[in-house]
């Protein structure tokens, strides 16, 4: 099993957050998360792609551990997360940081906009830089102090809470933002503003961001590099310009083939591209967890389960788990 | 997508407004259209745009104490909004249906689904209990329930979301209605199931040459199934037009805005999309002035003053007016006033409502044509 991103010999960097066969159990034997392994380079946006139930959000939160992965390691700048006591790991959060798809109900209704964001600093006793403090932090993510930084949540707009909400994360000064579907609650014309305004943050705090969504042209517009998740495994991960141009598992041109767009309009809209449901993930097929999906399935998917592998030469750091991927 | 002239509804300045402890909130404000046999009409909003209060007003489902409904809903000839309680119980379920969001909530949870489709066929259809069997398998089996005898046994809780969207749907076409009213009906799903359930609607709609109102705030998801649509901005039509020329040729401001900040499979990655600053209002005690002005890079001192009304547009060649492009909007796209308006503001740096023209970002205020 290789990952996109190797440590010797190439010259490229050392991953900042590298995960490696993650599984997330739940009672009643549903494995949301069945065997994951990812790297995550500093300074890049990697964002995990699929359906409901695919196990991105159990993912997401075994990522930052809370609560941590059922087996598997996730290293963080070179570290076990599940080797570190909870006070190294509490020393450590400030730097691994999540915000939620709920704006809303993620803040504390009781404070203030000024209080939710100087929490943290609070707590970990940390000087602010120059430039770093609670207002100039609420200014960066467009929320203007003076004006609004005594107002409570419930006089906010979703999309002014999801500022709010990420305010609260970068006043830490985190290395990694994780992202669970931040824009999906909001508005299109206001999904906008906060798109932009994470890819302004990332650029100008250095961040490196892991971002879970179910929608595919948001994913295409924020991320470097993407993975494809159904039921609990990545089937599919690559650069973005390879995953969108050159799809190669038939469950991602399956996912790019549903998506309604605008452009619709000036064709006319074919048949269904698949058919079916999600399996339940307390008992996935056999085999390729999607071949009861798949219209290329035959009998060897059914007995062997495909691996993630390099989809060929020159294609080293795009990655599919088929038998019989789809050469652009 | 052919229509037929038969006009089958017409909504006539309806007005829903409820009292609330702010003052009276209008979630629809004079809205006036007309739907033809087979046709289409999409519905796209925000939230709070009313588009749902709209959909509800419709089938008079606005349950609220609060609420007061006003205007005309002709429905093959009868106004709905002051029909016999009698002769509106026989029209829901019947010869208008609706299907919602959540079909949790519109489903009867202590009910088998074969109950629940009985029962239509019965009251509506006075079917026999055998022919009511036979007809809900098949209802069943067309909108794609495998294994429809033994699911008719079924509790809603013991379906998937994908197969309760599907049962509400057979439940709502059981009665062979003329008009389907469908509120946010993929929001819930998956892409790949949403795409079925929409393949699904549209299948149904050209076999019955029923009808549809599609409510959506995704205008992907009424791109190239709706007819034409409707664009609704606090409570009003701000822009109606046939669903491709909407696309290709908005009027209105608020149109132009939401198309571009729209992240699409098109673009290229990491593109800085356009954006519409600030958020949709609630309006208490109806709209004076434009609502959508406040975050409008074209707003002039006229447009804080004066309601604009939704006109026709004097270009559209289309004979029929009920089916040709108008937008409500002093200043609208393409026009010799609008491209004024929007280059008078980027010269003075901000708009009438003193809203910096920096906030639409880049590309965000729009290109004059």
């Amino acid at each position: 099993m290789t990952t996109s991103v190797e440590t010797k010999g190439h010259g490229r960097p050392v991953p900042l957050l590298e995960l490696s066969g993650v599984e997330v159990s739940y009672p009643g034997g549903v494995r949301a998360v069945a065997g994951v392994d990812l790297a995550v380079v500093r300074g890049e946006t990697l964002s995990v792609v699929g359906e409901s139930g695919c196990g991105k959000s159990s993912l997401a939160r075994a990522i930052v551990h809370a609560p941590p992965p059922t087996s598997g390691t996730v290293r963080f700048d070179g570290r076990d997360l599940e080797a570190l006591s909870p006070s190294e790991l509490r020393a450590l959060r400030p730097r691994l940081q999540m915000i939620f798809q709920d704006p809303i109900s993620s803040l504390n209704p009781r404070r203030t906009a000024r209080q939710i964001v100087a929490d943290g600093p609070d707590i970990w006793k940390r000087e602010l830089a120059d430039g770093g403090g609670v207002d100039d932090t609420l200014r960066k993510v467009g929320i203007d102090p003076d004006r609004m930084g005594d107002r409570r949540p419930h006089q906010f707009s979703g999309g002014q809470c999801q500022r709010i909400s990420i305010a609260r994360a970068v006043v830490l000064e985190p290395d990694v933002l994780v992202c669970d579907e931040p824009v999906s609650a909001l508005d299109v014309s206001v999904q906008a503003q906060v798109l932009n305004l994470l890819r302004r943050l990332k650029a100008d705090l250095d961040l490196t961001m892991v971002f879970i969504a179910h929608d595919l042209a948001v994913v295409k517009n924020i991320s470097d590099r993407v993975a494809v998740m159904y039921l609990g495994k990545i089937c599919e991960i690559g650069p973005v310009r390879a995953i969108y141009g050159n799809p190669a598992h038939h469950y991602t041109r399956a996912l790019l083939a549903s998506v309604p767009d605008v452009a619709d309009a000036q064709r006319s809209v074919s048949d269904a591209p698949v058919s079916g449901e999600v399996p339940s993930p307390s008992s996935p097929p056999s085999g390729c967890r999607f071949r009861t999906r798949c219209p290329r399935a035959e009998l060897r998917c059914a007995t062997e389960e495909p691996e993630l592998n390099a989809l060929g030469a020159g294609h080293d750091d795009h990655l599919v788990a088929c038998h019989f991927p789809v050469r652009g | 997508m052919t229509s037929p002239d038969e006009l089958l509804l017409e909504v006539v300045d309806v007005t829903t407004s409820f009292d609330t402890d702010l003052g009276r909130l209008v979630a629809v404000d004079g809205v006036s259209f007309r739907l033809h046999r087979g046709e289409t009409l999409g519905v796209v909003g925000e939230s709070g745009s009313g588009k749902s209060v709209l959909a509800r007003s419709v089938l008079r489902l606005v349950g609220d104490r609060n609420a007061q409904v006003t205007g005309r809903v002709v429905l093959r000839g009868s106004d709905v909004l002051k029909m016999p309680d009698r002769e509106l119980r026989r029209l829901r379920g019947g010869s208008a249906a609706m299907i919602f969001q959540d079909p949790m909530t519109a489903l009867n949870g202590t009910m088998r689904i074969g109950s629940q489709l009985s029962e239509s066929l019965r009251e509506h259809l006075g079917l026999r209990r055998r022919q009511q069997r036979d007809a809900s398998i098949e209802l069943l089996r067309s909108v794609g329930i495998p294994d429809a005898e033994r699911q008719l046994r079924s509790y809603p809780h013991q379906l998937s979301g994908g197969m309760r969207q599907r049962a509400m749907i057979a439940i709502a076409l059981a009665c062979g209605p003329d008009l389907l009213i469908a509120d946010e009906p993929t929001t819930a799903l998956d892409v790949t199931m949403q795409r079925q359930v929409l393949d699904l609607l549209d299948r149904q709609r050209a076999e019955r040459s029923m009808s549809m109102m599609l409510i959506t705030h995704d205008l992907g998801v009424v791109a190239g199934r709706a007819d034409s649509i409707m664009v609704m901005y606090a409570g009003r039509i701000v822009e109606r037009a046939p669903a491709r020329r909407l696309f290709t040729a908005p009027r209105h401001p608020y149109t132009d805005g939401l198309l571009r900040s729209i992240p699409r499979l098109s673009d290229e990655p990491g593109r800085e999309l356009a954006t519409i600053p600030g958020s949709p209002p609630i309006v208490i005690g109806g709209s004076t002035a434009c609502s959508f002005a406040p975050r409008c890079p074209r707003a002039q001192a006229r447009c804080l003053n004066e309601l604009p009304l939704l006109v026709e547009d004097a270009r559209t060649d289309s004979p029929s007016s009920s089916d040709g492009h108008a937008y409500a909007c002093f200043y609208p796209l393409g026009t010799e006033s609008g491209d004024a308006a929007l280059l008078g503001n980027r010269r003075a740096g901000s708009t009438a409502a003193g809203l910096p023209m920096a906030a639409f970002g880049p590309t965000g205020d729009g290109v004059p044509t």
